[in-house]
């Protein structure tokens, strides 16, 4: 069983509306999961439907091999810890409290962590200050620590990084980071923020309209987005064959277009082909962002 | 579920709710008695000494009481979010249904434990000795132990299938509102005389001469009766009413806890099946 999440035509309606649509996806072990989708694109129903805050009307989803259907998925839900919509954590209590409270509903004997998981999530100066007077950041900071509790297998963060400023981002990303690398936690991370996502993610799946558009690993999703240079040439099987002259990669577009990724000579590719009779009328540089990539896949008119 | 009831009581302890709700009810007992000792101050002649008519007057307002700690303290884990946190690691919805119903279960019975014993130390220190034999007394308490439980699962079932903290604090105090004025008016239909007595009639002669008693047509006869008298025995407000009415020992006393654990069954069933269905949004 090298998947910790695996899910198969996982639908999810609301009245009229279906929230996910079929959606079939499988989130391997180790792995940092980058689930990128629009607001309203179903990331969060997911996150939802697997921590068994709601139920689907079809399909199914296993979670550490246990189907959602066997009783013995609440035992392996044990193996996990999430922030799900907003950080679930008790507005009258401190931050300690709150984790008191976590690792009593957990049935942890010894709340000695309490402080090493506070320091974690720089939350250790917080002392008696209720969780009600805490910024949206710090309280997202809370919610992971609460999640944490009892050393998840793995983690689910839904919009981990709304409303923590730029150095909070930083200390998150290090921490979930920290928690993949050396406690070997999966983590699954929905996000719109394609950029802060990309430096985490080792295998991303793409979803919009609660229909998942394309799973793909980080080396894929580089080497779709890579940069290249669009050259436009009178004669396309010649350049063709120069660009495989130079060991260079490259995606023709059609008879007078063409993609040439990494960074060409243009001075040597210029003279080769004008030695086959054939002309470079122009090369432009182009950078295919995880945006545009992301746009391209979910249509891109409906973007405009 | 011992893990969801340790941390249900630790953070029982600490509300507010509870302490304010426990603060009431004792204030409530310490009321009572000084309310009675007035009383005995201002007509020494004809004014009741005893503590004894008090002693459920707690129970019957305690379902104000409750509907309020236990919409909020169980309002604020929808609030709060916090109910996702025990789903997410494992807690099956029927387990965090029971432990919430236990320790609201348990609540009630401090509360309710806290204005008997207020109103006992406050009554033998203020007030003459109890008339009621002491076994009588803890046999009706003992009684009406069940009605409160069964207020609980009604002020549970509610808390925990309404997710909006305010809107289940309103229902809940609607219901226990209407519990309350239920029972009133159905006490007050129940005990209309059957004759209205010293009724006078004007002789042929002119004169005025008492007349025979003249049935009252408010009062209920037959099924109609029964079924008054059915409503007033199941629902625990009307139990209270009756233990506070006739003197601790309602006529109907053996049906109480049947009635009461019936009503905390299909409540606590009936809120299981659909909070097991329902979305944590």
């Amino acid at each position: 069983m090298n998947d910790v999440l695996k899910t198969n035509g996982l639908t999810k309606r609301y009245r009229d509306f279906k929230a996910l649509d079929g959606l079939t996806m499988r989130v391997p072990r180790g792995s940092i999961y980058g689930f990128v989708g629009k607001n309203g694109a179903g990331k969060t129903t997911l996150i939802r439907l697997v921590c068994g805050l709601q139920f689907p009307t079809a399909g199914e989803f296993e979670l550490f091999g246990v189907k959602n259907t066997d009783p013995a998925v609440s035992r392996a839900r044990r193996r996990i810890g999430a922030v799900a919509d907003s950080p679930s954590v008790y507005l009258d209590m401190t931050a300690e409290e709150n984790l008191k409270q976590q690792y009593r509903v957990i049935g942890l004997p010894d709340d000695s962590g309490i402080g090493e998981l506070l320091e974690l999530v720089g939350l250790g100066e917080t002392g008696k200050k209720k969780v009600k007077n805490f910024s949206l950041g710090m309280r997202q900071r809370l919610g992971i620590a609460v999640a944490l509790c009892g050393s998840p297998d793995f983690l689910i963060l839904d919009e981990p990084i709304n409303g923590l400023d730029p150095q909070g981002i930083v200390e998150i990303r290090e921490l979930i980071l920290k928690l993949n690398r050396e406690r070997e936690v999966t983590v699954l991370i929905s996000s719109h923020i394609l950029a802060e996502l990309s430096r985490l993610a080792t295998r991303y799946g793409f979803i919009d309209g609660g229909r998942n558009m394309r799973e793909m690993s980080a080396e894929e999703l580089e080497a779709a987005c890579r940069k290249c240079v669009r050259a436009e040439v009178t004669d396309t099987p010649v350049l063709a064959r120069v660009l495989d002259a130079m060991s260079l990669d490259y995606r023709i577009l059609d008879d007078r277009r063409a993609d040439i990724y990494g960074k060409p000579n243009l001075t040597q590719l210029t003279l080769a082909l004008a030695a086959d009779g054939c002309e470079l009328l122009s090369a432009k540089e182009q950078d295919e962002s995880l945006e545009s990539f992301y746009l391209s896949l979910v249509g891109g008119e409906r973007h405009a | 579920m011992r893990k969801l009831l340790s941390a249900n009581f630790a953070r029982l302890f600490k509300s507010r709710e509870f302490r304010l709700g426990l603060g009431v009810m004792c204030g409530f007992g310490i009321l009572a008695v000084i309310m009675r000792y007035r009383d005995t101050l201002l007509d020494p002649e004809s004014a009741d000494k005893t503590a004894d008519a008090l002693w459920f007057l707690g129970g019957l307002f305690i379902s104000i009481a409750l509907s309020v700690v236990i919409s909020f303290w169980i309002g604020t884990e929808y609030h709060d979010g916090t109910v996702r946190n025990k789903v997410i690691v494992g807690h099956t919805r029927g387990e965090i249904y029971a432990a919430n119903w236990l320790t609201c279960t348990a609540a009630s019975l401090m509360m309710y434990a806290g204005y008997i014993l207020t109103l006992f130390v406050c009554g033998t220190l203020l007030l003459e000795p109890f008339a009621t034999p002491v076994r009588v007394l803890a046999l009706s308490t003992l009684a009406s132990l069940p009605a409160v439980a069964a207020m609980s699962s009604v002020f549970v079932m509610i808390a925990m299938l309404v997710s909006r903290k305010s809107t289940g604090a309103v229902i809940a105090m609607m219901t226990a509102l209407v519990m309350l004025l239920g029972a009133i008016t159905v006490y007050s239909r129940l005990s209309a005389p059957e004759y209205h007595e010293n009724t006078f009639e004007m002789a042929v002669n002119g004169e005025i001469v008492p007349s025979d008693p003249i049935p009252n047509p408010k009062y209920l006869r037959g099924a109609e009766r029964e079924v008054y008298q059915f409503i007033q025995d199941f629902q625990p407000v009307g139990q209270m009413m009756q233990f506070n009415a006739e003197e601790n020992t309602p006529d109907h006393i053996e049906r109480f806890p049947a009635y009461s654990l019936l009503l905390t069954a299909v409540t606590t069933g009936i809120g299981t099946m659909l909070f097991r269905r329902k979305d944590l949004k």
